[in-house]
């Protein structure tokens, strides 16, 4: 679809540029088969993502992927509107609706990244352990992470611990933040879960699907992480 | 999540509207909207209605529930059920607020419903205590907590997660000092001697 | 977010400033400064002594040189944890740290009595805490009744009911800049206020941007 072509046509019939998008966007990635993601779709993994992350203790996988989508849906959206008079009906509610996107995704980020600030060694420590498929940080997020850390250590050297004796610098351990894993979360079962263990004593409960639960969040994690219960 | 955050969550909700213009549908990314006939209903998103009514270029069609009879009825079996009710829209405050303050022209009896939908969400609020306080004594670190919708669960957050997390840290301490200390019991019998490896390490401080 | 102690938590280092109370086990060489009361060069065993909680925790349970003791105000609340008549205490009176303090003084009680203490209470106290704070809004804060834990949970009730009666009145639903922001600028005020009078330029501040973009 060229830009050249009237934006009333163009805004009427995304769907086809949509797919077609999100279809060469997976063709680089490992899996050929994957099938196209409509626009719609991808707005409900970052919804998702969006509100898992805000009532996560931990900081969750990353989603470059579905930010990148989205990001060139919105850029795609805007080019479009660019010609249209800004107080035609059309282009008031699609920039609307841009603008509500654009605050999930920046609330998104920002709360990733207030995680970060929080926890940065601890974050920094596992990420090391784990393989380039499990990163929870995007390579944006584990250079932000790295440099926080290098610009907190050195003012802490500066204002403080260089004036102290050498024992008191090694406590590089105990200083680490880390979130509490036992924090209660509100949860919602996305499909049947059965099996899940709910208390300390191994007590075991099953899941039904839109079922809602209040517990500990380490007991549910995994869930999350496979998508199979999400957080509200 | 504080009630803005709900209610922008809320503003996702279908609901029908009757546009007083015409235009072709609009392919939003969230889905597709339309076509706008004017004096004919159309289902738009919660936010769209809120914004075209404002502009007045529609009249809000409230939803079937919202209605005296209908929320009486709900209002009555939620006092009878022991447990929360499901709600004819799991945003149904959110919609309510919204249709109301900007639209109150397009809801018959608006006030009086309104009175309804504040009890009702009074008396799942006051149930929702109730439960949490069996649950307390009960000392749970879980419940259930179907049909209960986000602004409701808001009413006890986070004060409630937050203090179920204090209670299960203490209540971990507890448990681990017992379990730990009788061990060091055990191993000072044994080896006669009061410096035995059971001996709290810092790291069990670290909570 | 909610309070989980960390080395960077200034409750956490108060808490810890706290005093304990102690039984010298054996004899200390040269340590007798540590005893206020008392003028002789040694610790001698069988004096009590005050030392501060962040010495303690360092401490094994079962270490050759001191005992520590229970305070009494915990032994002073077991009957009403038992009866779960917790609610009218002055926990706030009593200790300002009494649960944070509580749970690091848990593994030297060797009666376990403190840590069945704290929970309970805490566990105890809950509900009123939800109810007092959903009802007192704003205004009168019950100062000496909540501990630092229980106050910090009273604040994040106000604070949801506040938010919530807000939203019902539409009023909270226009966008504010952010508490910090808002800091900002009083503090900018105040500078400038001090400048006026001669005070000194409080500098580094870069002007103030009210609103940033979304991205």
């Amino acid at each position: 679809m060229s830009d050249t072509e009237n934006p009333e046509q163009v805004l009427n019939e995304p769907d086809l540029s949509t797919e077609a998008a999100y279809a060469n966007g997976f063709e680089d990635d490992d899996d050929e088969d994957a099938e196209p993601i409509t626009a719609q779709k991808v707005l409900e993994i970052l919804e998702t993502a969006w509100t898992n992350e805000i009532c996560a203790p931990e900081l969750l996988q990353h989603q470059t992927d579905m930010l990148e989508l989205m990001l060139s849906q919105v850029a795609h959206m805007e080019e479009q509107m660019k010609d249209l008079d800004k107080n035609d009906f059309r282009f008031v509610v699609h920039q609307m609706e841009l603008e509500r996107i654009r605050y999930i995704m920046a609330s998104y980020l920002r709360c990733r990244l207030q995680k970060i600030e929080t926890y940065t060694q601890h974050i920094l420590n596992q990420e090391a352990t784990r393989d380039a498929a499990d990163k929870r940080l995007s390579p944006e997020e584990a250079k932000y992470a790295q440099d926080f850390a290098s610009h907190v250590d050195e003012y802490f050297n500066k204002v403080a611990t260089q004036y102290m004796p050498n024992q008191q610098r090694g406590e590089a351990e105990q200083r680490i933040v880390t979130p509490n894993l036992m924090s209660h979360v509100f949860l919602k079962a996305n499909i049947a879960v059965s099996g899940v263990i709910v208390g300390v004593d191994d007590e075991e409960v099953d899941l039904a699907p839109g079922s809602q639960h209040i517990i500990p969040y380490q007991l549910v994690a995994d869930l999350i992480h496979k998508n199979q219960a999400q957080l509200i | 999540m504080d009630p803005a955050t709900i209610e922008f969550i809320g503003e996702k909700c279908m609901i029908s509207i009757i546009p007083n213009f015409s235009n072709e549908p609009l392919h939003l990314i969230y889905g597709s909207v339309g076509p706008f006939r004017a004096g004919f209903p159309v289902f738009v998103p919660l936010w769209l209605a809120a914004h075209l009514r404002k502009q007045q270029k529609c009249r809000i069609v409230p939803p079937e529930w919202m209605e005296l009879e209908t929320l009486e009825e709900i209002k009555e079996e939620e006092k009878r059920s022991k447990f929360f009710t499901k709600m004819p829209s799991e945003h149904y405050m959110v919609v309510a607020q919204l249709v109301m303050s900007t639209a109150p022209d397009d809801v018959p009896r608006c006030e009086e419903l309104r009175t309804v939908i504040k009890d009702i969400f009074d008396i799942r609020e006051s149930k929702l205590r109730t439960s949490i306080d069996a649950f307390i004594k009960g000392e749970g670190t879980y419940a259930k907590l179907d049909n209960l919708t986000l602004l409701e669960m808001h009413s006890v957050r986070p004060i409630l997660p937050y203090s179920l997390d204090h209670i299960a840290r203490y209540q971990r301490m507890a448990t681990a000092s017992q379990r730990d200390t009788s061990m060091l019991g055990m191993n000072t019998t044994i080896s006669g001697s009061g410096s035995g490896s059971g001996s709290m390490s810092n790291s069990y401080f670290t909570q | 977010m909610n309070y989980f102690p960390n080395y960077y938590s200034i409750e956490d280092i108060f808490v810890t400033q706290e005093k304990v109370e102690c039984k010298v086990n054996t004899r200390l060489q040269r340590m007798g400064f540590l005893d206020a009361g008392s003028e002789t060069e040694h610790l001698e065993p069988g004096r009590n002594i005050n030392l501060p909680l962040w010495y303690i925790k360092e401490l094994k349970v079962n270490n050759a040189y001191f005992t520590i003791a229970v305070p009494e105000i915990y032994k002073n609340v077991h009957k009403a944890v038992c009866e779960a008549e917790t609610t009218h205490i002055e926990l706030g009176r009593l200790h300002p740290y009494f649960y944070e303090f509580g749970r690091y003084l848990t593994p030297y009680d060797r009666n376990h009595v403190i840590g069945r203490i704290i929970f309970e209470t805490l566990r105890q106290r809950v509900r009123h805490l939800l109810d007092i704070s959903k009802n007192d809004v704003g205004a009168s804060k019950p100062e000496h009744r909540l501990d630092s834990i229980e106050s910090r949970l009273h604040e994040a009730g106000v604070r949801t009911n506040t938010l919530y009666l807000n939203w019902l009145q539409m009023s909270g639903n226009n966008i504010r800049i952010s508490e910090l922001v808002e800091e900002h600028q009083k503090k900018r005020k105040r500078a400038e206020r001090s400048d006026d009078e001669g005070g000194d330029d409080a500098g580094g501040d870069s002007p103030s941007r009210k609103k940033r973009s979304t991205m």
